[in-house]
This record gives C-alpha cells, structure tokens and sequence, in this order.
C-alpha cells in the first residue's frame, strides 16, 4: 500500500499512483497531462478498451434474441456483465441490477416507475441542497406533476447534509428520500447509516441513493446499505460511456410499473394488453447496450484488483497532501468536510481568479480541472457564488498531479495579482 | 523565445484584459436607461445586464451589471467605452466586428477597434468565446428590445 511515507527527516516522500499509468493509454500517451476532473469523468484502462472491442469481435449478437450459438454468446457476456457488477456493489440478488444508460436515466426510471404510481397529491418528497441536478429535477417535476409537497435539506457550514434538518422534515406523509452518497460538487460524503436510520424511524419514505461519485471511490456493499435504490455511472468508474445502472430491493422493483415499453421488457403482447418479462429485464426496454456493459465489468474487475479500500486510502492521502501544498496559497476558500468525510474532491475559489480564468491558466500548465456550477445550482445559490473549480482524483493519480495544480495556481495568482504600484 | 502556449496564454491575459477586469468602465445601473438585454452563460452562471440610454439615433450612455471571468469583465467593461456616443446603426455594426474578431477573423483595420483588439487572443481559446461575446448579445438585445 502506498500509504503516505515519511522518511527520517519527517518530510512527506512522493505519492506514487495506486494503479500504474501505463494501464491507461490515453494517460500513457501524454506523460505530461495532469487529468484532475475523474468526478467528471474516468479515463479508461486498455483492460476496458480490449473488453468492448472483444465483444464486437467475438460475441457481437443481439442478447435474449437469436437461437444460435453466437446470439447465446452474447446473452452469456451480458449476463456475465451483470454478476460482476452486482457482486462489485455487494447485492447478492443479481437480477436486482438493472442496466442504464448512467445515474441521470436511472433515476429517471425510478422517478417514473415507483414514483408515479405511489405519489399522489400531499405526500411529500425530500432532497438535498448538495444533489446534482439529476436527482434533483426528476424529483421536483414528479412533486409538480402530482401535487406533492417538495422539500430541501439544507447544510451545515461545511456543507454536509444537515441531519437535524433531514429529522424535522421527515414525516408519516414522505415518500421519497432522494439523497447523494458522494457530493460530485464539493466531495462531502453522507453517512448513509444515520440517514437510513433517521428516515426509516420516521417515516414510511423510499430511500434512492445517487452513487454516481459513491461507487467509484468507496467500497460499497448495497446489501448492507439498507436504501432502496442505488444508482451508479459506469463512465465515472473506469468503464465506458452510456452505461451503468440502479439496484434496487426486488421487493420495490415489483412495486414498480413498466415505464419504457418495448422488445425485452414485454412476456406477451395481446391485441388490448401485454404483460412483462421477469426482472431485470421489465426494466430494460429494447436492445440492450452489451458491449459497454461488458466494458463496465472489466473496469469493476480492474477495480476489484485494486481493492476498493486501498482506492479510498490513496484519495485520502492524495487530499492530505494537497490540504498541505495548498495552505500555501493566500486567499484559497476550500468547500466541503474535511479529508476524513470527504471523497477524492477538492472544491475551491481563489480570490481575484474567476474559475474560468483558472481553468484556462491550468490548462496551459496541463492540468485539468472542472469550472462551474458541478450541475449543482441549488449549491452554489446557497454558497452565494456561480462558479467554484474543482480538482478530483482517481486511481492513476499521484502526487506530481498535486504539485503541479498547487504550482499552475500559485502563477495564475501571480498573473491576476493587482498591480504592485 | 517564450512556448507556443504560453504565448497564446499571454496574448489572452494582456495586461489591456487585466486592467479592464481589475478596474472595469461603465459598471453600475444607469438611471433613465431606455433600454437592456441581459445573457447568462449557463456552464458558469455568469451573467450580464447591458443597460443603454437611446436619444434620438444615438446612443447617449451604456452601463453593465453582473458578474463574469476576467474575460466577459473586461468585454463589458471594453464595450461600454466603444459604444458610448455611437449611432445605434454603428453599434450593430461593431458587434458584427467584436464577433468576427472572436472568431478569429481581425479585420484590416484592426487600430480603428481601440481596447477591443485585446479580445483576439480570446479567438484561440474556444471555449472562452462565449465568456467575451456574453455582453455583446446581451447589447444586441438591448438595441432589438
């Protein structure tokens, strides 16, 4: 374990990266690239890359269709896919596990397919300040669409999840707790078993869970969670674009209606009615996106390698040692929990330095950072800005990518300093 | 000999650019506008109220609220010291020549734009286009209004 060295001179040794660069060819081929936006997006192992490109060559049919021997092969990868990821979140029912495009139309699919048919007019709905607008907007269009009542917890100081607001909001009347595991926007995580606890003692509420920062940073075993939905991104955890998915209890996925229809989801069509295929597949209309699922397996197996605790310890040490570097920097406001209750983010605004500006001048340095609201607007109107930079870390990280953001900062700081005279 | 880039980077950040977002011109709300256009980026949420005063044909005074980077400041700051005095037609005018210079287009009479020749070395930075050209759609708003 690369764990934070000190030699006898007490001063902290290099932070090498967890997984080597050269697994990831676009990483490999930039030496001097500094890629800090993985809460955007992760770059992706040739192990991935190999995956989906094996797929189209040796398993390419449409899954659940053909009677031959490749259609079968193709039924197996997929079905393969899904164990992997399944086992990867700790659900023991794999059939739990069904496929989306990511976070974003999983929680769509929940919004409409449970939420639609058990919220009515004076429920109530809860969210966070800190969620990311897809699970956000789904859940107050569905409270504006049904009349239910829409209601916001707001954060402490440090911009964590208010749990004492949560606790008075909660009542016999909500229905839903949609609530982030991981903040994309600041980083801060949520202690899932306090919210569990809380909303489970006051009311009869759905607990759906945005795991998109979560799944790939934390080690997470949905059977021990206790939420009822658990949405997650494949592309944020090293797999491809245009997949990933939501677990959920079987329990609550056959309280919920179909709400795409189509090839696969259907068990038979009659002239004034149909009915539905079993899970996983009620919940996965039309052709379903293998190949990357396939892709997503292999970057949950890269993963597994790695071992989710060591991936969390390497983002713990890369924060520590910015939080050091960067206490060098007049007029830095960092958001979010400290580094023990905070994933691989840090969130910050530079006084005189708009974020744009900064990314601009980092990106000069080859340092990639996001600037912007995170799609998080609620935040930042809470927070009084527009805008905050953000850096983010991942597995290939290490601390040359921390030196060279502190380094590129410190000459934008030169650059916008006001004139001497 | 500086490297390509960061001469392009300090082609963007000249020290016109600076002084304007450090200092800006024309900012605050002006009384008896008779007209205003306001845009927002919505990736940053920056946002840009251009206000004019219309007398006759000409317009007599420009102001600009809001917030943005270094570069949609110092665009605004830069347009309410061009447009200032200028016949409405003229102004149409200059926001054809402001965009083309942001698209990377500098016309032959470059020395006639003043300050505003600063804002080519934006044409480089494509994603940084829009924080430049936020005040002057939110000018042609006011003048459309």
């Amino acid at each position: 374990m690369r764990l934070h060295h000190t030699d006898t001179f007490g001063l902290s040794t290099a932070l090498a990266p967890l997984a080597p660069r050269a697994d990831f060819p676009l990483l490999a081929a930039r030496p001097s690239l500094h890629y800090l936006d993985s809460a955007a997006t992760s770059q992706k192992p040739q192990a991935v890359l190999d995956a989906v490109v094996d797929f189209y060559t040796n398993a390419n049919a449409n899954p659940h269709r053909g009677a031959y021997a490749l259609a079968a092969a193709a039924t197996d990868a997929y079905h393969d896919a899904r164990v992997t990821v399944a086992r990867f979140l700790g659900a023991a029912d794999t059939d739990t596990l069904v496929f989306t495009r990511g976070t974003t139309e999983a929680m769509n699919l929940v919004a409409n397919a449970w939420g639609r048919t058990h919220v009515t007019a004076g429920d109530e709905i809860i969210v966070t300040a800190l969620e990311h607008h897809a699970n956000f907007v789904p859940w107050q269009q569905l409270a504006k669409s049904t009349g239910a009542v829409f209601r916001i917890v707001e954060l402490t100081g440090d911009q964590r999840i208010d749990l004492d607001h949560l606790a008075s909001l909660l009542s016999p009347r909500t229905r839903v707790v949609a609530i982030t595991h991981v903040s994309n926007a600041v980083g801060a995580i949520t202690p899932v078993a306090e919210v569990v606890r809380l909303v489970r003692e006051k009311s009869p509420a759905i607990i759906v869970m945005d795991g998109a920062q979560g799944a790939p940073h934390l080690p997470v075993e949905f059977d021990v969670l206790g939420v009822d939905f658990y949405a997650f991104s494949g592309h944020k955890m090293l797999g491809p674009m245009g997949i990933g998915g939501v677990i959920g209890t079987r329990a609550r996925w056959l309280e919920c209606q179909p709400w795409q229809f189509g090839g696969d989801m259907i068990e038979w069509v009659n002239d004034q009615d149909s009915t539905w295929n079993v899970l996983p597949h009620r919940f996965e209309a039309g052709t379903p996106n293998a190949a990357d699922a396939v892709g997503l397996a292999a970057g949950v197996r890269y993963l597994e390698s790695l071992d989710m605790v060591q991936v969390r310890a390497h983002e713990v040490a890369l924060l520590e040692t910015a939080n050091a570097r960067l206490e060098s920097l007049s007029g830095l406001r960092v958001f979010g929990p400290p580094a023990a209750e905070r994933s691989g983010v840090i969130s910050f605004t530079l006084d005189d330095v708009h974020p744009h500006d900064l990314a601009t001048i980092l990106d000069q340095h080859g340092v990639c950072i996001r600037a912007g609201h995170h799609c998080a607007q609620p935040l930042m109107r809470r927070l009084g800005i527009s805008a905050t930079a953000r850096a983010s870390f991942f597995v290939y990280s290490d601390s040359s990518d921390v030196d060279a953001l502190v380094d590129a900062l410190a000459e934008a700081q030169r650059l916008f300093a006001p004139d001497a005279d | 000999m500086p490297d390509t880039s960061a001469a392009r980077l300090s082609a963007m950040y000249q020290e016109r650019i600076l002084q304007h977002y450090r200092a800006p011109h024309g900012r605050g709300v002006l009384e008896g506008a008779t007209a205003e256009g306001s845009r927002k980026n919505p990736l940053c949420g920056d946002d840009f109220r251009v206000s004019i005063a219309v007398v006759g044909t000409s317009i007599r005074e420009v102001r600009f609220e809001g917030r943005g980077c270094s570069i949609g400041t110092a665009s605004a700051s830069m347009l309410t010291d061009a447009v200032r005095g200028l016949e409405v037609r003229e102004a149409r005018l200059l926001i054809e020549r402001v965009e083309r210079l942001l698209q990377g287009d500098a016309p032959a009479d470059a020395a006639s734009l003043g300050d505003l020749i600063a804002l080519a070395g934006v044409a480089s930075y494509p994603q940084r286009v829009g924080c430049a050209r936020l005040p002057w759609q939110a000018l042609r708003d006011a003048l459309d209004a």
